[in-house]
């Protein structure tokens, strides 16, 4: 029979915090007992499960970054391929060599400048949210993080709906306009952040990605050029105009 | 057993340190296959990379937290991962028919125990989580702090509660957990 001793003498195990004669007693118990030898490998298992997700959570977020943008790159975007093909079954040589020119051109001019995808990295949407009735908080949280930021943008809307003075919401609201190429509201959002003096750095960092978007590098460069030297954000903020 | 790991255990790695010029490889590399059989079984392209990017995340876990081991070419393990996860998820939500389901299970045997033992813990983290989703506000707040702060002192501290409370309340609320899960019948199958 397990009770709540039981789960508190499995706790202080797994804090060292048995003394010589309970350690006996459980070791005892789980050889003689089978429920118990199953309660106590299934009890470290979810702890140690639960504490690895809790503190990898960052890492994964930061890896599904990245599988989502080589996924889209790999697997999504477009290329001038098919034009190739078909001028090539025309026979015109001519136009395959413009192509191939175009293209290599087009790589080029890909190495040359920035990319925002490069620079776009977002932390993880971690808001408390408490009340009774907060699965729309809960579910625009979730799609944030796992990348779906079309339908993260009406529900973090409507959040910010309901707490305009939210300015992390706002942040994130930003954020996902940013990615859905809603350029000009996402400016706007940035530029009203601004005037916040926590949030001030990462605004501005985020007013350069989205000149960076627009490929207004002058603007990206003006807007980079405004981070506090000892902003958290100062050091991406080089690196960027290093590039530019 | 460091001879049985294979060459392709770079793309583990890569997963590991989020190396995104091997990433870059692995999807160019591997990922054709698995966007093919999608689209041709009711889903599109941007399914598949949902999938792809599922069980990617799945095999990083495993690899981090279990140490996975590859001892058989990442293209079938990947492939059969994918496979299995899509076909489990249309058969999920519809009756739609299913084309070329016996594709390659005979050359998979290596393939298959590693394919065996990542969805094993898959559906072990998805069990644990979704049980822990439903435990009450007021355990999930204190196990979140537990995991996040490692010395239960740190988080008596910062939740103004004696030490002792705190251990109790922390062991409850895992007894409970655990019986949850243990209640499941998912639990049994994973057990055997």
């Amino acid at each position: 029979m397990l009770t709540d001793e039981t789960y508190e003498i499995f706790e202080r195990y797994l804090h060292g915090e048995l003394s010589e004669s309970e350690q006996s007693y459980l070791d005892q118990k789980i050889v003689d007992d089978p429920e118990w030898a199953e309660a106590f490998s299934l009890y470290q298992s979810v702890d140690q499960h639960l504490r690895f997700h809790k503190q990898n959570q960052e890492q994964t977020e930061q890896l599904k970054q990245s599988l989502r943008q080589i996924g889209n790159e790999t697997l999504l975007e477009k290329t001038n391929k098919p034009i190739v093909i078909q001028f090539f079954n025309r026979n015109k040589v001519w136009l395959v060599a413009a192509s191939i020119l175009l293209l290599v051109g087009l790589f080029l001019f890909k190495d040359g400048q920035p990319m925002y995808v490069d620079f776009a990295q977002h932390n993880t949407m971690e808001l408390t949210v408490r009340g009774a009735n907060v699965t729309m908080e809960i579910e625009a949280q979730k799609l944030f993080n796992q990348g779906k930021y079309q339908q993260a943008e009406s529900l973090l809307k409507k959040w910010l709906e309901n707490q305009p003075e939210n300015t992390e919401v706002k942040l994130y609201y930003g954020i996902t306009l940013l990615e859905n190429n809603h350029l000009i509201e996402a400016q706007k959002i940035f530029k009203e952040l601004r005037t916040n003096d926590l949030f001030k750095n990462t605004a501005q960092w985020y007013l350069a990605l989205t000149a960076l978007k627009a490929k207004d590098y002058k603007t990206c460069e003006t807007e980079l050029k405004q981070i506090d030297s000892n902003a958290p954000e100062s050091s991406k903020a080089r690196k960027l105009l290093r590039k530019l | 057993m460091q001879s049985t790991t294979h060459p392709d255990q770079k793309y583990i790695t890569a997963l590991l340190h989020n190396d995104s010029k091997i990433l870059r490889e692995l999807y160019q590399k591997f990922s054709g296959k698995v966007v093919s059989f999608i689209v041709k079984n009711n889903g599109d392209r941007e399914r598949a990379q949902d999938v792809i990017q599922e069980v990617l995340v799945t095999i990083y876990h495993q690899a981090k937290e279990k140490g996975l081991v590859l001892t058989a070419p990442f293209d079938a393990y990947f492939f059969l991962l994918c496979k299995r996860k899509w076909l489990n998820e249309i058969q999920k939500f519809s009756h739609s028919k299913v084309t070329n389901l016996d594709e390659n299970v005979s050359i998979l045997d290596d393939s298959e125990s590693m394919v065996q033992e990542t969805e094993k813990y898959e559906r072990q983290s998805g069990l644990y989580q979704s049980m822990f989703d439903k435990m009450s506000e007021a355990c999930r707040e204190l196990l979140e702090k537990t995991l996040v702060i490692k010395s239960l002192e740190e988080v008596a501290r910062i939740m103004q509660l004696s030490y002792a409370y705190v251990r109790k309340k922390k062991s409850e609320c895992m007894g409970k957990l655990t019986q949850m899960i243990q209640n499941h019948p998912e639990y049994q199958s994973l057990k055997n």
